[in-house]
């Protein structure tokens, strides 16, 4: 048997809840986590009688950003639908959300992938009110039993966008990379949390499978994934089941799929769903939406310099190797440090090495916060200034930094409560430690005075030694000189 | 003079100079209310302790030489039971709310108590505003205090037989195709539907929200224009409220001046179809303005009058499907314990909606199904669109219009009620104001042969309620104001 | 026309239970609205774009303020909340939206 040849073909729906103070369409906080069951609430978001909805500004503004970073086609005229439904998290039994007339249509994203860098088209982004939760257990942890589900309706209403890709994506793995990149970008725009674990960044996808040449196959969506990693397994899971179900000549059915994170397994929800009809129709509670071109135009300026640009010029401007343009621009804050500590004379390589390392490390650890840093810049200037000019050595450079982060002060007086003063030790110190270590080996000066040095292994020895009890304050032809005139002088 | 015979400026005017009390005001009503109700059932809730609370803080008040400003004050009103006061029932005259509690005002009740008025109860009307003749009621029929074996019309029919009888000199109902115009035509009182968008809805219990509209029920055309001063408000909480300037209508209407007014009459509408005496009150009504200096002028409506019925149950069903959608038993109202969610939903919606209720939101569910929405649905808005093209064409050759409010005078209790679509068509000459949009009030033109109340509606383009209203006061200056019915003795 | 069956299906659509005498006469008045939208046929509807339109209103926006709803309370006492603070349905496990 002939082995046939598969592409996979992934598009992502991606559901992103926006940094506003409060809901979409009611002034309830937008902020429901940890929130007293149903204390979030107000008669509009629980859908009460007679309530109407009220646009949220900001919600719009920050679509509006959104769809310029992804260079969408910003649509003046907008319109909200109902999408009509019965579900016990949605209150008022639809949702409003945009349909035929979005906010926005087109626009792409760079991702990376195995073989540089590729495109992934958006179709559309819309914005729409999210649904409470439906909760099995209640919150001391109590299962009820199966016979009663809960429902708490603070997140109800709390402003989403929603991004539709094209169907571009051909591998789990670039599907990782288009939400990693989503993920980058919604925070560098500060529209959102972008955090999949704690669902404001939310991920459904499509997949489907066909021969090489052959059309486009049968689609499945999948759902339930609350983390990157279920992504892609979810994925990997579907191109495996789907492949193998086509190459034994059987045929995919559409339909939705969920991902169960404990087996591994993605599970059909049974198809008794009666074929969605959602009878969406204009919401007729809310006039046609109409942005200004003075908003667009203040959405547009308000842009950063975005994540893929910035990789690009630090790529270009500083020669960093892509490994480094990528981890100095994962975040925004942590760029915009790097830059501002450049800018106030630190030299780039070692800025680069030292924020790669040091800078990443602190921050992993606890110590180091990239929104608020604990270190002005021009302090870090400073130090990578002299370690670069070998002022300071290396060791010492990282002794200086955390007494900094530790004990919260400045350069001088962390250097000063590290023992650590410019230009290595003053020549009184480096002579009393040369003269300490030589008493201390009397037995290898012995050997050496006697001529039995010849590869030079003992001198070395010894400058080591020496370099230790300095911590490599000493510049070595200092220590080598000084041990010299010692030992023959 | 019996506070019963009193109009609203009166008992304002007599409370304010402080020779009748508030508290006068509403005994005498609650006497009147005792007095008839059980042969009437107008009101589902009386708000007596309410009412004399509110009566005895006017009292205070007007002691202390306070509230003189207030061009309500003293009052007595009554609202139709689908809009919202905090902490009492509104229960839209169906089964599903008949236990439900408000926790919050609808924007009029707030412009209403501001202005000085004292609420008295809560009026009859078919379920969910859905009906003409207040007989799908889940708390009985109302009837007409012309003729108690006769309809009040509806479905504010519980506020105009209110402002009939004599309970009260100012009521306010809702309006979706006809519902304030037509019961005010049956029971012999003046009804305005104002623009769509002169009024807030917010507290309004939705049936179709781009069609309802709030409006008063008087006896008198200076109550109407006093009533809409003080309720025809911008309001942020309903998107869809209009934001310009609304001018002071009782100004507007002193010393009111038609001289060449251009009033157009359609001439096809008093054709076949309509009541000869009705015909004749129109008629009647266009000499009046003639003779005070008007210019008549013959209009074509082309085919609106055909075309408002299918496309007014195309388009209020559908949106009617949606409103209704939440009423599910989970958060508030009537629910039918059932042990899985679907049988939860629907035995509660199976038992809590009346007949009327079901068959409209089933043929909305229908029209905006998939597979139907472009011939029904989108159809319905195609025409709901060409009936405004109409009717703006003829309002660039007149002022306003005048034609029939209804097509019959009042009917008998049971006569239609087994057949809906008859019914549906007494609202045939006020289905296609509501569907452009436009004000219209149905005034009192006396009775006929047989003791019953006759009406005339005029209508004017979006905004210009003053032109009806100087209309109006015409007409009453020669045909006199609303007596009170004799079914309130 | 439209059958029985179509009407059993819009019913489960709009979560309705309907008795069969019910579902009977909501037949024949589907039938009979239906013959009337048959008006609509009519007119010349064809270029009419019923989404463009003179605007009275746009969508207004409110500006990004937080406010309490100080009347939980009352909506506590009202709605069918129970006493952890959620409503209470029927278990949707095992059930797909």
């Amino acid at each position: 048997m002939v082995s046939r040849k598969y592409v996979t073909v992934i598009g992502l729906e991606v559901h992103v809840q926006l940094k506003t103070n409060s809901k979409l369409f009611c002034p309830c906080s937008s902020d429901y986590i940890g929130a007293k069951p149903n204390s979030n609430v107000c008669p509009v978001c629980l859908g009460l009688p007679g309530t109407l909805p009220v646009l949220n500004k900001k919600a719009v503004e920050l679509a509006l950003k959104m769809s310029c970073a992804i260079g969408g086609n910003i649509q003046k005229e907008s319109r909200f639908h109902r999408k009509n439904y019965f579900y016990p998290d949605l209150p008022k039994a639809y949702q409003i959300s945009q349909y035929d007339r979005p906010i926005s249509f087109g626009g792409k994203i760079p991702i990376r992938t195995a073989d540089g860098k590729k495109f992934i088209g958006i179709t559309r982004l819309h914005l729409e009110e999210d649904a409470g939760k439906l909760v099995h257990a209640t919150s001391d942890g109590r299962l009820h039993g199966f016979s009663s589900s809960y429902v708490d309706y603070n997140r109800a209403g709390v402003p989403l966008i929603e991004i539709v890709s094209e169907p571009q994506i051909s591998t789990p793995e670039e599907a990782k990379e288009y939400v990693l990149a989503l993920r980058k970008l919604v925070r560098y725009l500060g529209v959102s949390d972008g955090d999949m674990e704690s669902g404001s960044m939310r991920v459904d996808a499509n997949i489907s499978m066909n021969e090489e040449g052959q059309p486009l196959g049968v689609k499945v969506e999948v759902k339930n994934m609350n983390s990157l990693r279920a992504l892609q397994r979810a994925l990997e899971y579907e191109q495996k089941r789907q492949m193998e179900i086509l190459s034994s000549g059987g045929v995919i059915i559409q339909e939705t799929r969920h991902w169960d994170d404990v087996r591994g397994i993605t599970v059909s929800s049974r198809s008794k769903e009666e074929a969605h009809d959602y009878r969406y129709f204009p919401d007729p509670d809310l006039p046609l939406l109409v942005v200004s071109e003075d908003l667009i135009e203040k959405m547009a300026k308000s842009i950063p310099e975005l994540p893929w640009e910035k990789k690009e010029r630090y790529l270009f401007e500083f020669s960093m190797s892509e490994e480094e343009a990528e981890i100095l621009t994962s975040q925004r804050e942590l760029a915009q440090y790097f830059e501002e500590v450049l800018a106030s004379g630190a030299p780039v390589k070692p800025l680069v090495n030292w924020m790669k390392t040091e800078v990443i490390r602190s921050n992993k650890e606890g110590k180091f916060d990239f929104n608020n840093p604990e270190i002005n810049p021009q302090a870090l200037a400073k130090l990578v200034k002299f370690l670069d000019e070998g002022k300071i050595s290396n060791t010492a450079a990282k002794d200086v930094w955390l007494v900094m982060l530790d004990n919260k002060v400045g350069l001088e007086e962390a250097m000063e409560k590290a023992g650590v003063t410019l230009g290595g030790l003053s020549a009184e110190k480096l002579e009393s430690i040369v003269s300490k270590v030589l008493d201390q080996n009397q037995d290898v000066v012995k050997e050496i005075l006697e001529g039995k040095d010849t590869k030079g292994k003992k001198i070395k020895f010894l400058m080591g030694l020496v370099m230790r009890e300095t911590r490599g304050q000493a510049k070595p032809q200092n220590v080598e000189e000084m041990l010299r005139s010692k030992l023959h002088g | 003079m019996s506070v019963r015979e009193l109009s609203a400026r009166e008992i304002a005017g007599l409370v304010k100079r402080g020779e009748l009390k508030a508290t006068e005001v509403v005994r005498a009503v609650f006497d009147e209310i005792k007095n008839n109700e059980k042969k009437l059932n107008a009101l589902i809730t009386i708000m007596e302790e309410r009412a004399l609370k509110r009566a005895e803080l006017i009292d205070e008040k007007v002691a202390k030489g306070q509230w003189k400003e207030k061009a309500l004050l003293g009052v007595p009103v009554v609202l139709k039971d689908n809009i919202c006061v905090e902490g009492y029932p509104t229960t839209c005259g169906s089964k599903m709310l008949k236990k439900w509690i408000s926790p919050y005002n609808a924007g009029i009740v707030d412009y209403l108590e501001e202005a000085g008025t004292i609420l008295i109860g809560k009026s009859n009307m078919d379920e969910f505003a859905m009906g003409s003749s207040t007989e799908h009621s889940a708390f009985g029929p109302t009837s007409n205090p012309w003729d108690l074996e006769r309809v009040p019309g509806g479905s504010s029919g519980g506020s105009a037989a209110s402002v009939a009888a004599g309970y009260v000199p100012l009521a306010f109902g809702s309006d979706t195709g006809g519902s304030i115009r037509q019961p005010a035509a049956f029971c012999g009182v003046h009804g305005m539907k104002p623009t769509y968008g002169l009024v807030s809805r917010y507290g309004l219990v939705a049936f179709s929200s781009s069609l309802d509209q709030i409006g008063p029920f008087t006896r008198t055309v200076e109550d109407m224009a006093l009533a809409l001063d003080v309720i025809a408000k911008h309001d942020y909480r309903d998107s869809t409220c209009w934001t310009g300037n609304r001018p002071s209508y009782s100004e507007a209407i002193l010393n009111a001046n038609i001289k060449g007014m251009r009033v157009g009459v359609v001439r096809d509408f008093m054709e076949e179809g309509l009541d000869d005496e009705l015909a004749q009150a129109v008629e009647k009504g266009l000499g009046i303005l003639v003779e005070n200096g008007a210019i008549p002028v013959d209009l074509n409506l082309g085919d609106i009058k055909e075309c408002a019925l299918p496309c007014y149950y195309i388009i209020a069903p559908a949106e009617a499907s949606s409103n209704l959608a939440r009423y599910d038993g989970v958060r508030y109202g009537l629910r039918e314990d059932a042990d899985n969610l679907l049988d939860q939903y629907i035995k509660t919606r199976g038992k809590g909606f009346g007949d009327e209720v079901k068959r409209r939101i089933m043929i909305g569910t229908f029209v905006l199904s998939s597979g139907y929405y472009d011939a029904y649905y989108l159809r319905g808005l195609k025409a709901r669109k060409y009936v405004c093209e109409k009717f703006k064409e003829a309002f660039s050759n007149v002022d306003v219009i005048v034609m029939p409010s209804t097509p019959t005078p009042p009917f008998k209790k049971g006569e239609l009620v087994g057949d809906p679509i008859q019914m549906y068509l007494s609202d045939i000459f006020t289905l296609p104001v509501n569907l452009a949009g436009l004000p219209g009030i149905s005034v009192w033109m006396g009775l006929n042969s047989t003791g019953l109340p006759m009406a005339m509606q005029i209508i004017a383009p979006k905004w210009h309620e003053v032109r009806i209203l100087k209309a109006a006061a015409k007409i009453e200056e020669t045909i006199g104001a609303c007596p009170l019915a004799p079914g309130g003795e | 026309m439209i059958n029985k069956e179509e009407v059993e299906r819009i019913a489960g659509l709009i979560k309705l239970e309907i008795t069969p005498d019910e579902a009977d006469s909501l037949q024949e008045h589907f039938n009979k609205i239906l013959g009337y939208f048959e008006l609509l046929g009519n007119l010349p509807l064809e270029s009419v774009d019923p989404f463009v339109g003179d605007e009275d209103v746009i969508c207004p926006m409110r500006g990004d303020d937080v406010s309490r709803w100080d009347n939980v309370m009352a909506l506590n006492e009202l709605a069918n909340f129970n006493e952890e603070g959620y409503f209470e349905v029927p278990s949707i496990l095992g059930e797909d939206n």
